[in-house]
């Protein structure tokens, strides 16, 4: 009987203290799919990419080196579902592999706390697990659409920034300036993809811009919102649970803005991939974390993902 | 609008209507495109033998068994080795492909190999058709022959039969029970030698012999014999 | 007679590239205790005057009767080492080069004493071959006085002009109905702006009128056999469908002609008729029939006045002995539509810059006036973007610079700047290579007086608006800041890019490409002009990209280089060959079907086989496979390598006794 495949998930800072869905999708899915997720004790905040590698590398290197050693003794890669936490945990991992010295001194210091970074594990995106390993034509026949004609959810796309780049240290092997993998995985849910203007922009929230230029950010997000609208989109597709927030609690602080002139009042729900692959695999609304109850206040998602159950559960109904 | 291959010039376009596709070739001195109505079309294939370039395919029957009139629909994939001669207008028998030139369609009198007596001038019957329901000129003559022996029932003959030639045999028992291994019958009265059961039939088991096409009048016979050696080769 | 070998070792410092990892003296010194060794020494650049005169006096001394070299490779140097022998009164084979450079110091710069090692053992081989071998004779054989010029671009007629004015026969073989290649397309060219057509049309007359220059059009080259001084050539005629003999060029068959397709020459931009000439001024000016057009209606056929049409035409041979051939098949335009983000091929509004140079042609498919795609305005913004397949890093792209795209931007703005001087013209670079004479004035006046803006920055996001205007945003970087701008036509400044049947071409000459897809020139900078390939030379663009007055330089130097092997009428061919001892040979043939050059033939009277000393090259593969060890092969002989395996094993004694 071939092996599950095993993976430690990583789980950040947004997705337990924000967006805990984004979790449990994730695992219903990758449950699905028949890989174990196991968990990571004690692993702290990744660390950030923007905000923490912009302070002092060293510091950087090492709380997330202690990061890796969590993996390293589960024996197992890591997979994880934030594009931030990617390009730290990637590129530390990387670099601790490559330069000796940086990795003595990094040792030299976990060695205080017992641990020893050995460079066994790998570092990956649930999206490179789903597209490089198990394929996209695998999951077609796996969703339960693929006897059905296409849902014709139009659904806009964000890769976000971390996931393509840098690209000499990504899996993807395509032109990185119109990258097709995501959309691949998100067509193969039997929604439609589109091509909107400025795909490839950033969301406005990493690089500590949220924090501290938030105006600035919500500039970026309501950039990317019109496209997205332009373009007929009805929904939001992303990959990293910062983006995911940046889109869904940004576009209520975009309609309560005092610089909301023209009260335009933007209402794309956002949906994590893994939720809408939960959905195509059968799973339900409530499995993958979509349905708030109604008498919640002040949690995600802050944008209504309800119209967008009905249309999908009219055609699971067929 | 679907731009096909604009890579390139001439620059290909497709602009799908309602009943027809039109295949665009766009040069910067010429705008040249041809049309086919899917909804006139009987199947038979008359243009894609006569093309003298063999330009159009009639699709791939290979593996499937109830074959329909849509499934008979023929293509051009590569526009730009299109001649557009007119030779397929001019022998379609229901008129279901159209030249147009800058936009302007071209009437058949007007094509070249009409005016400058390439081809002759078709000596038709005009027959009513059902199914599709259009008039269509039946210009050739031969015989249909079939060997029932290969017959799987199918029906995909009765299908797309233009004029009805190719009918289910009714059942015999008068409940309505079907028989499920009753081959259709043809009745070749009102054939007109269009060729589609022989597209159609899965088996192969359908042949058409063409052995003359009505014609009168002048005609190069460098162009025009080695047209009707094509037609025959169905 | 056998004179007991005496043998004289001279190492080379070349600089510090040998000394500066290898203590050649001491090497100088453990050498002198090698077999047969009576002198060593060593130099700095054994190849100079100096260097060489060391050996010839050792030699004219009778001090030593061969000589070891210890040097670069034997592919720089051995043909001056022999030569210095030669003229000293050695026979020329009795020298052999060890290489300690590239086979010693080059690769262990770090390791002195692994370097040392290395050479030393060289050394010793080289001294135990040079000991074993034999004198030998280079053998003459007479060169065709004709000369094979594929490709009929400015290129080709160049060099075919240059030789047959020497009054060398040439044959220029273009695969195209007409020659003029790319240089026809193109209508102004820089940096005076000389109407193309106007400098290319003398060329082309000329090479028709001349009795000397056979020209071959609408064939190619089918295969190639034979050896430098001797090549036989088969080409293969494309059928034209029109009896080139009697077709007088009158056009009465394309007149009346029903069929109308794309024309190549407009890169498919305007119609032609299937009946056709390329261009108007074509040589020759004759008619083809394009037969997967045309519909055999006959009409031409029945026309034509003096009969001409043939619908039953085939592809004819040719067989042709020439002396040297010279290459000359020009470049291809590279597609940008691998490079999605430019849209090209997505909007219609994009275009590359050829397809602009046939907008900008008064013969062109607009008659000079450059209309844009989509609706046919005067555009009265144009965007260029340089480097569009060049300097590009990425799978789909090429890391060289294609040199002569700045340059060509910069005229097709300026041409259309002075027939609409209103328009407004970008052009995005990284760097602008205006590198040639007369090229730098050109692209200030483009700046100053014509009023073009140079934006040094590449161009991220295409995109088109609903008028189809094009939208490109980029980045400003002298001014280091973002720009975006709209604009009615966008212009890509493609590659020049190897011929697609590159690797067809090699195989079929043997010649050998270098790494970015061009034919490798024999030595970068001192030889452009050779291949690795004796009697085959190259000229223009299919050895890099290059502009016009570099094009017509290489291949007049081409055609000298011809001229220089083809004048004395015999050419000395080396004596590598290997021969077959007819008292071994069993007559098993097992040597003619390993034989890559076809160099051995069986002869049926005497069952044995026979080599060829000329096709021979002399690689051994016959020599390996003879059961009877029949064949012996010069200057490779079995015994003298196994004195190099010999002197190459530390210790001898061994084998000597029986060990191994």
């Amino acid at each position: 009987m071939k092996e599950k495949q095993k993976y430690s998930l990583f789980l950040g800072c947004i997705i337990p203290n924000r967006y805990p869905f984004i979790e449990k999708a994730t695992r219903k899915v990758f449950d699905k799919l028949g890989i174990d997720l196991m968990e990571m004790d004690d692993a702290s905040c990744c660390p950030a990419p923007g905000v923490f590698k912009g302070f002092d590398i060293e510091s950087w290197l090492l709380i997330g080196a202690r990061n890796l050693t969590i993996a390293e003794k589960n024996g197992t890669d890591i997979a994880l579902m934030c594009n931030g936490c990617y390009g730290s945990l990637y590129e530390i991992n990387h670099i601790l592999k490559t330069d000796p010295e940086k990795r003595a001194i990094v040792n030299s210091h976990l060695a205080k706390i017992g641990r020893e970074f050995k460079g066994t594990i790998e570092v990956r995106h649930i999206i490179d697990i789903l597209y490089n390993d198990i394929g996209v034509e695998k999951i077609k026949q796996r969703t339960k659409y693929g006897r059905k004609e296409k849902l014709n959810l139009n659904v806009a796309v964000h890769y976000g920034c971390h996931l393509t780049k840098p690209t000499q240290n990504r899996p993807w092997n395509c032109n990185v300036e119109e990258p097709r993998f995501f959309d691949e995985l998100v067509e193969a849910t039997f929604s439609n993809s589109l091509d909107y203007r400025d795909k490839n922009m950033c969301c406005g929230a990493g690089g500590g811009v949220r924090s501290a230029f938030k105006d600035v950010s919500l500039d970026m997000t309501k950039e990317k919102l019109n496209n997205m609208t332009a373009a007929g989109a009805e929904a939001i597709i992303t990959a990293c649970p910062f983006c995911h927030l940046q889109f869904d609690l940004g576009q209520l602080e975009i309609n309560n803005s005092s610089k909301n002139i023209n009260n335009t009042k933007y209402n794309i729900p956002v949906i994590y991939y893994t939720q809408l692959l939960g959905l195509a695999l059968g799973l339900t609304a409530e499995e993958v974390g979509l349905i708030k109850s109604k008498n919640l206040v002040g949690v995600p998602p802050f944008i209504s993902t309800e119209p967008i159950i009905e249309k999908i559960g009219e055609v699971i109904e067929g | 609008m679907e731009d096909i291959d604009i890579t390139m010039f001439p620059r290909v376009k497709r602009i799908p209507h309602e009943r027809f596709d039109e295949l665009i070739v766009k040069f910067y001195d010429l705008e040249q495109s041809i049309e086919f109505d899917r909804c006139k079309c009987i199947g038979c294939g008359i243009c894609s033998r006569a093309c003298p370039n063999q330009v159009i395919y009639m699709p791939s029957t290979e593996g499937k068994i109830r074959i329909n009139r849509e499934d008979l629909i023929p293509s051009i994939p590569n526009p730009r080795d299109c001649s557009f001669c007119g030779t397929c207008s001019y022998l379609c028998p229901t008129s279901a492909i159209w030249l147009k030139k800058d936009g302007k369609y071209i009437k058949r009198k007007e094509f070249k190999i009409v005016n400058k007596n390439i081809v002759p001038i078709l000596d038709y019957e005009l027959i009513e058709l059902e199914n599709p329901n259009v008039e269509a000129k039946a210009f050739l003559s031969g015989n249909v022959e079939v060997d029932w022996k290969k017959c799987i029932s199918c029906m995909s003959c009765v299908n797309v039969c233009p004029t009805s030639c190719f009918t289910k045999q009714l059942p015999k028992n008068e409940e309505g029970s079907k028989n499920k291994k009753s081959k259709p019958s043809f009745n070749g009265k009102n054939c007109m030698k269009c060729g589609s059961c022989v597209n159609a039939c899965s088996q192969g088991a359908i042949e058409l012999i063409i052995d003359g096409i009505n014609q009168s009048g002048k005609f190069k016979e460098i162009f025009w014999n080695s047209l009707i050696t094509r037609l025959k080769s169905i | 007679m056998k004179d007991k070998p005496k043998v004289g070792v001279y190492i080379c410092h070349c600089g510090i590239n040998i000394a500066g990892v290898i203590n050649v003296d001491k090497l100088a010194k453990e050498a002198q205790d090698f077999d047969n060794v009576v002198k060593t020494c060593s130099y700095k650049f054994m190849c100079s005057e100096n260097g060489q005169k060391l050996i010839q006096k050792d030699i004219k001394d009778e001090l030593v009767n061969r000589v070891v070299v210890a040097a670069c490779s034997p592919r720089m140097h051995e043909n001056t080492f022999r030569l210095t022998c030669k003229e000293a009164g050695l026979n020329q084979f009795l020298f052999e080069q060890a290489n300690i450079r590239e086979h010693a110091s080059w690769v262990n710069m770090n390791d002195s004493e692994g370097a040392y090692g290395i050479g030393r053992d060289h050394i010793r081989m080289a001294v135990g071959k040079v000991s074993k071998l034999k004198p030998l004779e280079l053998t003459k054989v007479p060169v065709e006085p004709s000369c094979l010029v594929v490709g009929g671009g400015i290129a080709g007629m160049n060099s075919a002009l240059s030789l047959a004015k020497e009054g060398y026969q040439v044959y220029l073989v273009e695969k195209e109905p007409s020659i003029g290649g790319h240089m026809a397309q193109l209508d102004k060219t820089f940096p005076t702006m000389d109407c193309s057509a106007c400098i290319l049309t003398p060329k082309t007359a000329e090479v028709a009128r001349n009795e000397n220059i056979h020209l071959l059009p609408y064939s190619e080259v089918e295969s190639v056999d034979g050896y430098v001084g001797n090549f036989e050539i088969t080409i293969h005629h494309k059928p034209h469908y029109i009896d080139q003999d009697k077709c007088t060029g009158c056009g009465a068959c394309a007149q009346d002609c029903i069929v109308e397709c794309g024309n190549e020459f407009d890169l498919g931009m305007k119609s032609r008729k299937a009946t056709y000439i390329p261009f108007p001024q074509a040589v020759p000016n004759k008619y083809t029939i394009d037969m997967k057009h045309c519909i055999k209606c006959g009409i031409c056929q029945e026309i034509c006045p003096v009969g001409a049409v043939n619908y039953e035409d085939k592809t004819s041979y040719s067989k042709i002995k020439v002396g040297t051939i010279i290459l000359a098949t020009g470049y291809d335009i590279f597609d940008p539509s691998v490079i999605t983000q430019y849209g090209y091929g997505k909007y219609e509004n994009v275009i590359t810059a050829f397809q602009m140079e046939r907008l900008l042609s008064s013969v062109g498919p607009t008659n000079g006036k450059v209309k844009r795609p989509s609706d046919k305005k005067d555009p009265k913004t144009i965007i260029f973007l340089q480097c569009v397949g060049s300097r590009d890093f990425n799978e789909h792209g090429h890391k060289y610079c294609s040199r002569v795209c700045c340059m060509y931007a910069t005229k097709q703005a300026r041409q259309y700047k002075e027939k609409h001087p209103e328009a407004r013209i970008y052009i995005f670079y990284i760097d602008i290579r205006a590198f040639g004479k007369g090229y730098e004035e050109f692209y200030n006046r483009a700046g100053l007086d014509y009023g073009i803006t140079y934006v040094r920055g590449k161009i991220a996001e295409v995109y088109e608006d609903e008028d189809k205007n094009i939208i490109v945003r980029g980045e400003d970087t002298l001014l280091q800041r973002q720009i975006e701008l709209k604009a009615d036509l966008f212009v890509l400044s493609v590659a020049l890019e190897p011929r697609a049947d590159m690797n067809q071409l090699t195989r079929m000459f043997n010649v050998q490409k270098s790494e970015d897809g061009f034919i490798m020139e024999a030595h970068p900078k001192l030889g452009p002009i050779e291949t690795l390939t004796e009697g085959i030379f190259i000229a223009g663009s299919v050895q890099s990209p290059k502009d016009i007055p570099d094009t017509v330089a290489q291949a007049k130097a081409a055609a000298s280089s011809a001229a220089g092997l083809m004048a004395s009428g015999e050419i000395e061919i080396e004596p590598y060959y290997s021969t077959v001892l007819d008292f071994k040979c069993s007559g098993c043939k097992s040597c003619l079907s390993v034989c890559a050059f076809n160099a051995i033939t069986y002869n049926e009277t005497g069952r044995i086989a026979e080599i060829n000393k000329i096709l021979c090259k002399g690689c051994g593969t016959c020599v390996s496979a003879c059961p009877s060890l029949a064949i012996v092969q010069n200057h490779f002989d079995t015994n003298q390598l196994n004195a190099m395996i010999l002197q190459a094993i530390p210790n001898k004694s061994k084998i000597e006794n029986g060990g191994y």
